[in-house]
């Protein structure tokens, strides 16, 4: 009976180590990132967002499926199919994404989602979602244009004459101001997130007014805002994305939606076991949910110092000694915004 | 105000009129022969997709301006063979030619491309500009005349050859006869499907460099629908100016002042920009207006000679 006494070893032997390997490492948590219909390759908001996805599987250990809905009438059912398989948490990453997320949230109340880059409303009892302080992204390209422009004036085209683009306009006064109090910023709207041809002609006119630097802040409009900077040998300043490479030595630098964060850190949480529902996350400079881009496009456009400059501002935010006015916080009438105070440029 | 009146003024209104103005002659040849074009915004936005693909493959801008012209005239061929051959509604063709275009290009961009909304043709491309002897000295005949590039003298070129054709040739009094009524110019032995075909795939010509100048000289780049409802105020500048080539180009240009000083009323007299961008939405409703009531007028003095 030898050879049945030493399979009994064996076995306990192997039930030990299964029981010993289910205490040390715990089956990997499974992550779901649904993309927008751009899908991976957009060298956008989906590609940002991947990078998160990346620093989770190497530094979380957990494994992340990419699931890409071909169009936004696939949301919902793509959704509902990943809470189907069961992940630990559903991360999307599109605007559009918020009404069909709160339909299968509700029918899988059990399940955890993710909404990174959305509004200050929570989105549903199971969902997590961060808004992004892009006011205070807009503050430091405001320091940066402040301290590269060589006219004393630099521009603003932002999309449709909307609350949310003046949240972009109000930090880049202000950044540009508090480093420069006489410095002039001009304000324009195409009044279109479409046309790059209108972008490029409002562009040229704030050209024309001497300014050397302008901040697209208008969808594909931007593209034009660009097309325009590389025509006339000025600077733009790019938004959400990282848009240097559009125009290499052109853009000055993009003013950035760190997405890829703001999912790192959902997967963090759930991780953790902090994972609440029905939250909004703040993504400001302290949370580094929004940055100014620095890559091999724009390398040599920015001086060492400006960028020392920005560094010790970003602090400043940081620790609250500056507060980044924000457009949508401000009562009728104020004449001076943020500390320390400006001149409220909405306040004629 | 004088920050406003520059005379680069000029310059950004010839800018801003050229696409409109290459649209709306082509829109006017299927207007006189009495097909109602909305389809024009989707052939711009298929020669603006295809002459910046060109653009990437060749880095060549005039075969890419050829490219454009030519798919712009196969989907008016096929916006022809719908509403003439097959009968279908102009409404409805013309909006399927316009999703078709602005979803073709789309995925085209993706699958071809591997872009998302905006791409560019790599390296920098553009088209020289020519300045004039003697006129590029003189203030206000420089702005009007020197320094634009080859599709804009193209755009104010065509105009008065295209109103010869119309006026002056036996094929101009053929789309005028089948614009105005096509049984009788049938009964003469017409081919009207013939002619009806012939504009419709003319103003895909139109269009083809209308998107081309889009795409490839006002701005190097492509990005999804980026037409922004040209063809509909082409159309519009059509209509007010009752399909008469000159006229027609003159209303375009009337749109791109107004269009101008939008751009920059904004920036000095600091009006709230919504009101600058409505000037041209309101030139447009004007425009349809004055012509609605001198029709109706006409109508009238119709009847009233009829019944007497």
């Amino acid at each position: 009976m030898k050879f049945r006494k030493m399979m009994q070893i064996a076995l306990v032997a192997v039930a030990m180590l299964a029981a010993a390997g289910s205490v040390w490492a715990a089956p990997a948590l499974k992550v779901a990132m649904i993309t927008s219909e751009s899908g991976l390759g957009d060298r956008s908001f989906n590609d940002m967002m991947y990078q998160g996805m990346l620093r989770a599987e190497k530094e979380l250990g957990v494994k992340v499926n990419v699931i890409q809905p071909k169009s936004i009438s696939e949301f919902k059912s793509t959704l509902a199919r990943a809470a189907e398989l069961g992940f630990d948490i559903i991360i999307g990453s599109s605007f559009d994404m918020i009404q069909p997320m709160q339909e299968v949230a509700a029918q899988y109340p059990n399940q955890k989602f993710g909404l990174v880059d959305v509004g200050a409303d929570p989105i549903a009892p199971n969902v997590v979602s961060s808004v992004t302080k892009d006011w205070e992204g807009s503050f430091l390209v405001g320091v940066i244009a402040a301290k590269t422009t060589k006219t004393g004036i630099i521009g603003f085209v932002g999309g449709k004459d909307i609350p949310i683009i003046h949240r972009f306009y109000l930090g880049y006064y202000y950044g540009a101001k508090t480093v420069n109090p006489n410095i002039q910023v001009l304000e324009s709207y195409a009044g279109t997130f479409t046309d790059p041809a209108a972008g490029k002609e409002y562009t040229l006119a704030l050209i024309n007014k001497k300014s050397d630097i302008n901040f697209a802040v208008a969808g594909a409009t931007s593209a034009g805002v660009i097309d325009a900077a590389k025509q006339t040998k000025t600077f733009a300043i790019g938004v959400d994305s990282n848009q240097n490479y559009l125009a290499p030595g052109f853009v000055l630098t993009s003013m950035v939606k760190r997405v890829d964060n703001q999912a790192y850190d959902m997967i963090k949480l759930v991780v953790d076991g902090k994972f609440k529902g029905g939250v909004v996350l703040d993504y400001g400079l302290k949370e580094a949910g929004v940055d100014y881009a620095m890559d091999e496009y724009n390398k040599g456009l920015i001086s060492d110092t400006t960028l020392k400059l920005a560094e010790d501002y970003r602090k400043k935010v940081m620790s609250g000694a500056i507060v980044v006015p924000n457009y949508m916080e401000l009562k009728e009438g104020q004449t001076m915004v943020g500390n320390p105070p400006i001149k409220n440029p909405y306040v004629k | 105000m004088n920050d406003i009146l520059t005379l680069d003024l000029i310059t950004t209104i010839i800018r801003i009129s050229t696409p409109l103005a290459f649209a709306a002659l082509g829109g006017l040849l299927t207007f006189k022969a009495g097909i109602l074009n909305i389809a024009m915004d989707g052939f711009m936005l298929m020669a603006a997709f295809v002459g910046v693909g060109t653009a990437y493959f060749t880095g060549n801008l005039y075969i890419s301006v050829v490219a454009a012209v030519l798919s712009s005239m196969i989907l008016s061929a096929l916006f022809g063979y719908f509403n003439l051959k097959f009968k279908a509604n102009i409404f409805i063709a013309g909006t399927a030619i316009g999703i078709l275009a602005s979803g073709l290009t789309a995925v085209l961009l993706k699958g071809v491309f591997g872009q998302m909304g905006v791409f560019t043709a790599g390296k920098v491309l553009r088209f020289p500009q020519y300045n004039i002897p003697i006129i590029k000295d003189i203030p206000v005949l420089r702005e009007l005349f020197s320094g634009y590039t080859i599709l804009v003298y193209m755009a104010y070129i065509l105009t008065p050859v295209v109103s010869f054709v119309l006026y002056r040739t036996k094929w101009g009094l053929r789309v005028r006869a089948v614009g105005e009524s096509p049984d009788a110019a049938a009964s003469l032995g017409i081919n009207v499907f013939s002619i009806k075909m012939q504009t419709v795939i003319l103003s895909g010509f139109f269009c083809g460099l209308a998107g081309a100048y889009l795409s490839l000289d006002y701005v190097s780049l492509f990005s999804r629908d980026m037409t922004g409802d040209r063809g509909l105020i082409a159309l519009a500048a059509i209509f007010f100016a009752k399909g008469d080539p000159v006229r027609t180009v003159a209303v375009t240009l009337l749109f791109g002042t107004a269009q101008g000083l939008s751009v920059r009323m904004q920036l000095t007299a600091g009006v709230a920009p919504q009101i600058m961008q409505i000037i041209p939405y309101f030139v447009t409703m004007l425009a349809l207006i004055i012509v609605g009531v001198q029709a109706k007028r006409k109508h009238f003095n119709i009847e009233a000679t009829t019944a007497r």
